[in-house]
Order: structure tokens, then sequence, then C-alpha cells
């Protein structure tokens, strides 16, 4: 696979368009955001969405991953991320202890099955 | 930590880009200007499909419309700083989950005046990181062993549902579960819309649950 520095001229409009397509949602927000109170209902709402829409995100890119990640068995990326909570849980919500631990489970049962240990 | 997470992430989505055929300037002009994983790996994916210029467009917008729900309760935090109309706008720009998160938790505790530099430092920390790590992924893209490219994938949504699980306030806590039930089952009825499906659904409940059974304890709650 050869380097490929420079991109064409259509490649390039598809993404100032999708570059104008993510910003449309910032400005938004910003935008908006002068008119809400941030110890009123509306702010908590929002904070509502906007943390449901980030969970639904995450668990979706785990359960029904698309891509290389998409490869791997449903009960692979389950025991990592089983592991991980249970460190998060034992040492009282470390996020940095859990996110290694799911990381090397992942690591080793994906090696595991490259090596036919795991079938 | 979260800078780790961020070059790593993009390290993934340079070595997507890579593979799907992308030049290097358009996958680093990509990281910086959408700044946002799924609006980036759709317009990729789509694009490498050969699909419609609208319906890249549209995916990729989808993929990254949390965006307006985060901006808008990040904004009112920056507000009565002093600090000119836009800088906000900029702050909006260089919003990611990452900064997002973080700000999120410690916003509270930073005195107003300190509120905007803490973001925009975070946000440019992370957004160098990002940047380098599309720049690596593409050109490490197929030398690293695939065990480690999945296990580095994994890293990124792992890293988040830890962070949303350590969240505080009890609202945000029950979107949090909510939400990545709502999520999968949506996404199996209609890919395009299932987040902001998920935020809207997943999310009211989450706040009208909390309202609901707060009322009930009211003299308990502070």
């Amino acid at each position: 696979m050869s380097l490929d520095l420079w991109g064409s001229a259509s490649l390039w409009g598809i993404t100032g368009l999708c570059f104008l397509g993510t910003l449309i949602w910032r400005f938004l927000g910003a935008a908006f955001a002068a008119h809400i109170n941030p110890e009123g209902a509306i702010f908590q709402w929002l904070n509502c969405v906007a943390y449901a829409m980030l969970a639904g995100l995450v668990a979706r890119i785990l359960l029904l991953p698309i891509g290389i990640l998409g490869t791997t068995p449903t009960f692979d990326r389950a025991m990592a991320m089983v592991a991980g909570f249970s460190l998060f849980f034992i040492l009282r919500r470390n996020v940095f202890a859990a996110t290694i631990t799911a990381f090397a489970v992942m690591l080793g049962l994906t090696i595991l099955r490259d090596m036919k240990y795991l079938s | 930590m979260p800078t780790i997470i961020v070059t790593s992430a993009m390290t993934g989505f340079g070595s997507l880009a890579r593979d799907s055929g992308l030049s290097l300037d358009v996958s680093v002009a990509l990281s910086i200007g959408l700044w946002g994983l799924p609006g980036q790996v759709a317009m990729v994916e789509l694009w490498a499909m050969g699909a419609p210029v609208l319906a890249i467009l549209i995916a990729s917008s989808m993929g990254n419309l949390r965006f307006l729900p985060m901006a808008l309760v990040t904004v009112p935090w920056f507000r009565g700083d002093g600090r000119a109309n836009w800088t906000r706008y900029l702050a909006a720009q260089i919003m990611s989950i990452n900064i997002w998160t973080i700000f999120m938790r410690h916003a509270p505790m930073i005195r107003l005046d300190q509120r905007y530099p803490y973001f925009m430092g975070v946000g440019s920390i992370c957004l160098v990181g990002g940047t380098i790590g599309t720049v690596l992924g593409y050109t490490l893209a197929g030398t690293m062993p695939p065990a480690v490219t999945i296990a580095l994938i994994l890293l990124n949504p792992a890293y988040f549902l830890f962070v949303f699980s350590s969240v505080r306030q009890r609202n945000c806590i029950i979107a949090v579960i909510l939400g990545s039930f709502t999520g999968p089952l949506l996404h199996q009825l209609t890919a395009d819309w299932a987040i902001p499906l998920t935020g809207l659904i997943a999310g009211s409940l989450a706040f009208l649950l909390d309202r609901a059974t707060k009322k009930n304890g009211n003299d308990r709650v502070t």
C-alpha cells in the first residue's frame, strides 16, 4: 500500500461538506445556549439527553461494532468489560485501572484466539 | 489519560482511513475539522462504499448530532466570564467527548474566569494528540498486529463507559443506564436515527424518573 499524501478535489469537497454537517450542531448548540438557565429544568433535561446519547453510542459500539472490532466474538468484548467493571467497583470507581484491565483482557483473548488456544 | 485515549482512538481512525483509500491530508483534516469519531467513521466508510454525496453528508452529520446537546450544556458554564461571544463558538468547535466529560465534572469547582482557559487547554492537548494519532495510524496501518489494533479500538468505548459510570448526579446515572440499553436496541430498528432518538427517549425518561422520585422524598434531597 503506497502512501497517498494528497487528496483529490472531489474528496476535499465531501470533506468540506461533512465539516459543515458537524459544525452546524456545535454552532446551534453554542447559539441557543445563551437562552438556557444553568439552574433550570431544561438544562437538567438536556444534560440527561446528552448523557443518554453518549451512553447509547458507546454501548452500541461495544455490542454491535462495525469494522475490525466487529470481527471479534461478543463473548470476548463482554469478558473485557466485565473484568473492567469488576476492577472499577473493587477499586472504588477507578476509571484508569478499569480501562487498562479491559484493554489487557481484550488483547489477551484476541492473541489466544489467534494462536488457536481458544476456538 | 484522556490524551492517551484520544490518540489511540485516532490511531484506529487513521488506519481505517488508509485501508479505505483516503489520502493523508484529508484524514488529518477530518480529524481536526469534524473532531468527532462517529461522524468521521461514517464519512470514511460510506465514501469507500461509493455512496452518494448526500447520503455521506447526512450519515456523517447525524453521527455527530450529539454535539448539539453537549454544547447546550457546556456554554452556560462560561456565562458572565467577560469573554467575547466568539470564544463560545471556538469552545464548541474544540469540544469532544473527552473534554466534555472532564469539563462537566470539574466545571463547578473551577473559578468562572478560569473555566474557558481550562476547557481550551485540555481541548488543545487532545486535539494535538488526536492529530498525532491520525498520522500514526495512517502510516502504521497494516504493520501493527491485529490483536493490538482490536484492543486499541476497544479502549475508547470502554474508557467512556467507565467514565460515564462514575458520573455523580443521579439523573445522569439513570440516563447512562437507560441509554446503554436503548442505544443498541434502537440501532437494530434504525441505524441513522438510533443515537438522537436514544438521547431523546432515554434522556427524557431519566429526567422524569429522577424528578418523580425526588418529589416523594423532597425533604431528604438537597
